[in-house]
């Protein structure tokens, strides 16, 4: 029932949708005619309808969810019983289905947003965002022409819809072979959420980065607009302010994903420059290259194509890098995989960036000739030809990241040509790097010193000024820098200077010329901002080490062509094996394994202990201590080995970052698996490897929280405290339950010690109790880790947090 | 000047071309031993596996077959990814030498990473009826 409500839902949004661009279309056409009002109101109509539906279309999928009606294949799929209420939100955009109803949703706010403020601009820019939301409709529709031919995929069918029981004895009738009626007796829980996307940034992280999404529409939407009109003037304000609104949040949101990959996907950091991440980021940096033109054009009348044709690749770009991570068009090259849906969806998205080209094209043909222009070319000591040089590097910058990016989807052309099957760099890492630092380099200088300049027609003397003085103060502390961080790479000296350029820059120009008047600062706060997330990105990627470096085993590895030993070590061995309670160095670090323990969640999750000593080099003395916890969940969902999060010890200048990447399996062990019994009285010792336990006696109230009573319970809890050579070690409660005829017992771990102890039985007559004790041998319970120190990666985070503080004072300041 | 940045872009992609590196078998890259290469290949799970933290936790060692169809050694500096028997096909990055391909990045295509696509009703039914 809630199934098929939500998919009318998605047909009365679809519809709406369309004629909603109709209409408007035709109010826009019939403008200053009464029946331009009538068309205008009815398509004001048709887009609150449609956007109700999308709320419709949500309420009812978050019903389905979270009533957990797995017969529903979305729900079973993404969300399971066990599943806190937090993540309930989180497998909603887990799936392709979900992602494109979170943007719908952005769509929708935006769109009910314009139509309060648009004014003249309503009826235009409202077809466009109408049109894009019919086209996001048609991605929920689920329809089938003909048997082959699927147009999107719903989020309400049922799992006996898609055929997925029809060569699964146990679900059919025996008798006629038709489904059985109570096959969902078999089906009493969902998959459950991926467990590596149980995380608090899967909340939080895809509503931001989707927001940011559906921004882009908008500045695309006044683009397209304006060319329609054939007015020039006053759309710049309005799509001044929502650029600048979703450069911050798109920014955000992306940076966002980097905080998580930091945090807990074991990408060993915060941008890997995978394609998802790629994908993500071009349309920004386009995006941003379109806001600083359309600065220019504000200012001088210039660079109005330019602006529209940013505004446009923006907006195709954010569809293009849908296209590029939903598809599984990037198969082996990316660690992300969205895929599934295949075929149909390939020839959809492209369908739709047709759409949107086509469009996009037809205006831009149309009124080319058309399109003021300010005669002659830039000077050369203006403000406006140094900021479309940068916006220039920009797009080359995003140019040379999708080019890379795309490489699985033009690879078979260049195969055809060529006859060469390329795959991506061998270290894909370095070549981004090695080519971004320089845009990075240039944007970083540009933000500076193209401040000082002035629109039209600049007296260069005092800006010479100006700018040597911030040269000679960047110079200055990138010498102390580079020896102090002993930077070796000329390119990374380089980019050194242009960071510090921008930071002195910015600030000079901050105090100096717009002397604190914080309102009219947005400009260079989110240059400052994005100062020093670059000098972030330098300090903790250049100088990012790998701790733990497995030593013993380092000889008779594989030369890796580096020069030192120490090299050829980093290279190879950075997992390193601890037995529990045995330390092993790492960088200044003495770490031990003190044990695991449970945590049973749904699925359960297990906990690490890990401790760090830090020795004074001298006398060798312990400094300071403190404790890690990486998890891991093992063998989730029945898959094979671990799924691990990392955790981290955070400091100002660094972070020291751990995890696990494998352990021993605690069913296969070779130990002395058997329970030894010990017969004891109130206030006796059992000897253990190392230490005792001392039995306490027994207590008919039991505390032990894996003890579920149930009526007729007649249960015991015997206390025990383990003691070693430093004292106690902790306490210890197994249950003896009798329940009905039967007599069961619930053991109990000490897992700090490797101990399992349970009560065998009871003996009355002798007031005494026969314990059955386990000790895992310390050679069997083991972990691998891998260990990072990320210096000053707080820099990286705080710039983040002050570029988007800018593009907000810089909206903010433009409100009227 | 505009026209001398754009041409400057263009050079720079091309110059990023050189870069590429190229798949390749088992066979092609042992014809040139050093290099390092990606070599797309798939499991032989007729082989065994060796994967013993224990004595030496950055090595792990199996039988891969290429889409030739040659099948080789292949040892992998890191711990055992997981869920490694699962994989359908199997993008390794290394280089040949003596026979065996010596690999530092292995990239797995599962059937799906991140929906879990396995149909896990069976076990839960004999409990519930």
């Amino acid at each position: 029932m809630p199934g098929q409500l939500g998919h009318l839902f998605v047909i009365v949004a679809f519809v709406a949708a369309l004629f909603s661009t109709f209409a408007f279309a035709l109010a826009a056409r019939r403008e200053a005619l009464p029946e331009g009002d009538v068309w205008k109101k009815l398509a004001r109509w048709a887009f609150v309808i449609h956007a109700l539906s999308v709320a419709g279309i949500f309420i009812s999928l978050y019903y389905i969810i979270s009533h957990h009606l797995f017969e529903y294949n979305y729900a079973w799929k993404h969300s399971s019983r066990g599943l806190q209420v937090k993540y309930l939100l989180a497998c909603f955009w887990e799936g392709s289905e979900g992602s494109f109803l979170l943007w719908l949703i952005w769509h929708a706010i935006l769109g009910l947003v314009l139509l309060r403020t648009g004014r003249q601009w309503e009826t235009r820019v409202l077809s466009v965002v109408a049109l894009v939301q019919a086209v996001l409709c048609t991605m929920l529709l689920g329809i089938y022409f003909g048997a082959d031919v699927k147009v999107g995929s719903t989020p309400f069918i049922l799992s006996r819809d898609m055929g997925l029981f029809d060569n699964a004895p146990m679900f059919r009738d025996a008798a006629t072979g038709m489904l059985r009626r109570d096959y969902m007796n078999f089906i009493t829980d969902g998959n459950g959420l991926n467990v590596t996307l149980q995380n608090y940034w899967m909340v939080i992280h895809p509503p931001v980065l989707f927001l940011g999404f559906a921004l882009t529409l908008i500045p695309f939407a006044f683009a397209v607009a304006a060319m329609w009109k054939g007015e020039y003037k006053t759309w710049v304000k309005p799509a001044l302010r929502w650029a600048l609104m979703g450069g911050g949040v798109l920014g955000t949101g992306i940076m966002m994903g980097g905080a998580w990959a930091y945090e807990s996907l074991n990408f060993g950091g915060y941008w890997a420059w995978d394609p998802v991440e790629n994908a993500s980021l071009v349309p920004w940096l386009t995006l941003i290259a379109g806001l600083h033109t359309l600065v220019i054009y504000k200012s001088t009348g210039r660079s109005l194509k330019t602006t529209l044709i940013f505004f446009i690749l923006t907006y195709l770009l954010i569809w293009y890098s849908t296209f590029l991570t939903r598809t599984g068009i990037l198969g082996d090259t990316s660690v992300h995989s969205f895929t599934g849906e295949g075929k149909a969806l390939y020839w959809h998205l492209i369908t739709a960036m047709g759409i949107y080209l086509a469009l996009s094209l037809y205006f831009l043909l149309r009124t080319w000739r058309r399109m003021p222009k300010v005669a002659g070319e830039e000077e050369l000591d203006t403000r406006e030809f140094w900021m479309l040089i940068g916006s220039i590097f920009l797009l080359i910058g995003s140019l040379f990241v999708i080019v890379n990016t795309s490489l699985p989807v033009w690879a078979p052309l260049y195969k055809l040509v060529t006859g060469a099957d390329i795959a991506p760099a061998i270290d894909p890492v370095s070549m981004y790097n090695n080519t971004m630092v320089w845009v990075g380099f240039f944007v970083a200088l540009f933000t500076a010193s193209v401040q000082f300049l002035k629109y039209k027609k600049t007296g260069m003397g005092p800006v010479w000024r100006k700018l040597g003085i911030t040269a000679a103060i960047s110079l200055a502390l990138t010498v102390l820098l580079v020896w102090g961080q002993k930077i070796a790479h000329m390119q990374y000296m380089a980019f050194t200077f242009s960071i510090f350029f921008a930071l002195v820059g910015n600030l000079y120009y901050l105090i100096a010329t717009q002397k604190f008047r914080l309102l009219k600062a947005g400009g260079s706060l989110t240059h400052i901002g994005f100062g020093l997330m670059l000098l972030g990105i330098l300090l903790s990627g250049y100088k990012k080490q790998v701790i733990s470096l497995d030593r013993t085993n380092a000889m008779q590895q594989w030369d890796f062509g580096k020069k030192t030993f120490e090299e050829n070590v980093k290279e190879s061995r950075e997992n390193v094996l601890i037995f529990r309670n045995t330390s092993v160095p790492m960088g200044k670090y003495m770490v031990t394994y003190l044990g695991d323990s449970v945590v049973k969640n749904d699925p359960p999750i297990t906990y690490f202990k890990v401790r760090y000593d830090r020795l004074d080099p001298e006398s060798g003395k312990v400094v300071e201590t403190f404790y890690l916890y990486p998890e891991a969940y093992v063998n989730p969902k029945g898959q094979d080995g671990i799924s691990a999060n990392p955790d981290a010890r955070h400091y100002l200048t660094h972070d020291v970052f751990t995890y696990i990447t494998s352990l021993s399996d605690p069913n296969t062990q070779s130990d002395t698996s058997s329970f030894r019994p010990f017969k004891v009285r109130t206030g006796d010792s059992i000897f253990l490897a190392n230490g005792y336990l001392v039995f306490e006696g027994l207590n008919n109230k039991v505390n032990n929280k894996n003890y579920n009573p149930q009526p007729g319970d007649v249960a015991v809890e015997a206390r025990l405290t383990a003691y070693g050579v430093a004292g106690r070690l902790g306490a210890s409660a197994p249950v003896y339950i009798i329940r009905g005829n039967e007599a069961t017992s619930l053991e109990d771990t000490l897992r700090d010690i490797g101990l399992n102890v349970r009560i065998n039985k009871i003996l009355p007559d002798e007031k005494a109790v026969e314990m059955g004790i386990r000790q895992r041998a310390q050679q069997d319970d083991w972990i691998v880790m891998k260990a990072i120190i990320f210096p000053y990666i707080g820099v990286l985070w705080i710039g983040i947090v002050v570029m988007a503080l800018g593009f907000f004072v810089s909206w903010w300041a433009r409100r009227k | 000047m505009i026209l001398v940045l754009i041409a400057a872009a263009i050079g720079i992609l091309v110059a990023s071309f050189g870069k590429f590196s190229t798949y390749e078998t088992f066979a092609s890259a042992s014809e040139k031993p050093g290099s390092t290469f990606h070599v797309v290949g798939f499991l032989d799970t007729s082989r065994a596996q060796q994967y013993d933290p224990i004595k030496d936790p950055n090595s792990f060692i199996f039988f891969a077959k290429d889409k030739k169809g040659a099948i080789h050694k292949v040892i992998f500096n890191g711990a055992r990814p997981q869920d490694f028997e699962k994989s359908e096909q199997l993008v390794m990055t290394g280089f040949m030498k003596d026979g065996d391909f010596h690999c530092n990045k292995i990239q797995m295509k599962c059937p799906s990473k991140y929906e879990n696509d396995q149909i896990a009703v069976g076990k839960q039914t004999a409990a519930n009826l």
